[in-house]
């Protein structure tokens, strides 16, 4: 073998060290975005989780504005649900409309819903909303709607 | 020599070992990155998980809870009326719990209980609850008065013929008759009197011809004593050639006063005195009654009972879970006119007017703007509209509604 034929040889298995290197690293760059993946994920679970709590506690908030409307003085203010504390901080009559003739009393509310999450790490919201309360002929509301409802930080 | 090219077999094989005892150790990190990722997926689906128990309770099956252990559970519970149902999802350490409110079994009172409440206002007259909210005023004779063509049918000319000032006890004879006409006169009056009074009748003096006055007595029945006969004197001589008990006539222009007394110690007469057919002209004369001591019990015929407004007042108090005020509603009887003024302290009060007769007659209250924690202050004042015959407004009824 000459001189020449064992440099080219060196030069060949430089060749395969450099493929072998370059093989691990796209195997490497294909692992990334699935690592990525799963920090992504996680941190949209959290959204989905908050996202979630925050559906079923505005439900809450409502039915505990239907419940306060309909218990009246009686009712509870404040309640503790597995998500954190629900507390009517108001609920005021702005408007009525009066029974004539024997047809329903419509009494218009707003209100506001302090929330106070169970964990810490969260933090709390407030529901304002709207509801109509409707009387027909009696001492307690037959029907109860919430107009909407807003939830701010 | 040709000189071989490319890699020989064992070099091939030395690359591939290489490689594959290089991409050994990389393994256990792809099973943690598995197992991380699974785990984030099921973290990433337990609200939803348990937002789906909420609504749907645990029946849904899912491959969450069947190939891969996530625990599910639902309770549900009252909470003051209000149901309360939790959903709590567990996959390995991480727990989600999530709850609703439900109040719908508090918007449904129960069926027992009444749907309103009426309640009566304080009774309209205090000690009577059975007939509390009945009125009806009748006057005492004593503040009677007639309006003149009920007793005289045939005068044209006349606004009144006489009334009772009850404070001196005067039967008043008066006439507006203008001097160019006439009119005739046809009236009578009977009253009581014991001793001490002196019955006078002042004649005017423009008491014209043709007239009688006729002056009647009868001791009442029932005295201690026999009455003496009662005296009567007169300023007016042979002109007025009148007696009592006797038909008198006179035809003698100018007025006259006669006096009558009893004598006795406590005689008690019922007295008549007619007087018809004259002609007035513009003067007027009275019947007074004098009595130092005594008082004078009209009869019958002189006290019918007229019907005069009655008011009353009553303060509904508010109760302490008072809704609102709904309405007032009560009954109007013929013949009545009823003026319902309603009001709070420092609030303004609002009238309502009615013309009777209406039954359920309703003053609507909540529109009005009436606080529910003040007292609410009902006036009535029954009016008749014509004041021969009685008025009432009756079931009252104050209705407000109450938060249970």
């Amino acid at each position: 073998m000459t001189g020449l034929a064992k440099q080219h040889g060196s030069f060949f298995k430089g060749v395969a060290l450099v493929t072998v290197m370059a093989f691990i690293l796209i195997l490497s760059m294909v692992m990334l975005p699935l690592v990525l993946g799963v920090f992504q994920q996680t941190s949209s679970a959290t959204i989905t989780k908050r996202n979630i709590t925050l559906t079923e506690t505005l439900n809450s908030a409502a039915e505990l504005v239907k419940y306060k409307l309909s218990t009246a003085s009686t009712g509870l203010s404040e309640v503790g649900i597995a998500q954190g504390r629900l507390k009517l901080k108001s609920l005021n009559c702005t408007a009525t409309i009066a029974n004539f003739g024997n047809q329903p009393t419509y009494r218009y509310y707003d209100f506001e819903i302090l929330f106070t999450p169970a964990s810490n790490n969260e933090s709390g919201v407030t529901f304002t909303g709207s509801a109509v309360e409707q009387i027909v002929g009696g001492a307690l509301p037959s029907k109860v709607h919430i107009t909407h409802v807003v939830t701010r930080k | 020599m040709k000189m071989k090219s490319g890699f020989t077999l064992l070099e091939v094989i030395v690359a591939l070992l290489l490689v594959s005892i290089l991409a050994t150790g990389l393994l256990p990190a792809l099973t943690s990155l598995a197992k991380a990722s699974l785990n984030s997926e099921l973290v990433y689906a337990t609200p939803s998980i348990a937002q789906t128990t909420l609504a749907e309770g645990e029946k849904p099956k899912n491959v969450y809870t069947e190939k891969f252990g996530v625990m599910v559970s639902s309770s549900s519970t009252t909470l003051g009326g209000m149901s309360v149902s939790t959903a709590t999802v567990k996959t390995g350490e991480y727990v989600y719990a999530i709850a609703s409110l439900n109040a719908s079994a508090a918007l449904k009172p129960p069926d027992s209980e009444p749907k309103n409440k009426d309640v009566f206002a304080t009774p309209l007259v205090a000690n009577e609850t059975t007939e509390a909210t009945t009125v009806q005023i009748q006057t005492t004779a004593t503040t009677d008065f007639r309006p003149f063509p009920k007793y005289c049918t045939t005068c044209r000319w006349f606004g009144y013929l006489y009334s009772i000032n009850p404070k001196t006890d005067k039967i008043l004879i008066e006439s507006w008759l203008p001097i160019t006409r006439s009119g005739f006169l046809d009236a009578w009056v009977t009253f009581r009197t014991s001793t001490p009074n002196v019955v006078i009748l002042d004649m005017p003096s423009a008491f014209l011809t043709s007239g009688k006055i006729r002056f009647v007595y009868t001791p009442v029945y029932g005295q201690s004593s026999t009455p003496t006969k009662p005296v009567l004197d007169t300023e007016c001589g042979d002109r007025w050639p009148v007696e009592v008990n006797t038909k008198s006539c006179f035809n003698i222009f100018g007025g006259c006063r006669f006096y009558l007394q009893a004598r006795g110690p406590s005689d008690m007469y019922d007295w008549a005195i007619y007087v018809t057919g004259g002609q007035f002209f513009s003067d007027s004369g009275e019947i007074e009654i004098y009595g130092s001591t005594g008082t004078v019990n009209a009869t019958q015929e002189i006290s019918e009972t007229v019907y005069k407004p009655a008011v009353t007042s009553t303060t509904i108090k508010a109760p302490a879970n008072l809704l609102k005020w709904e309405s007032i509603t009560f009954n109007i009887g013929e013949n009545t006119t009823a003026t319902v003024a309603v009001s709070q302290q420092g609030m303004p009060t609002y009238t309502f007017q009615f013309n009777g007769p209406m039954s359920n007659a309703e003053i609507p209250l909540s529109y009005l703007n009436l606080l529910p924690d003040k007292d609410l202050v009902v006036t009535f004042t029954v009016m008749p509209q014509n004041y021969w015959y009685g008025a009432s407004v009756d079931n009252v009824k104050v209705k407000y509604s109450v938060r249970k």
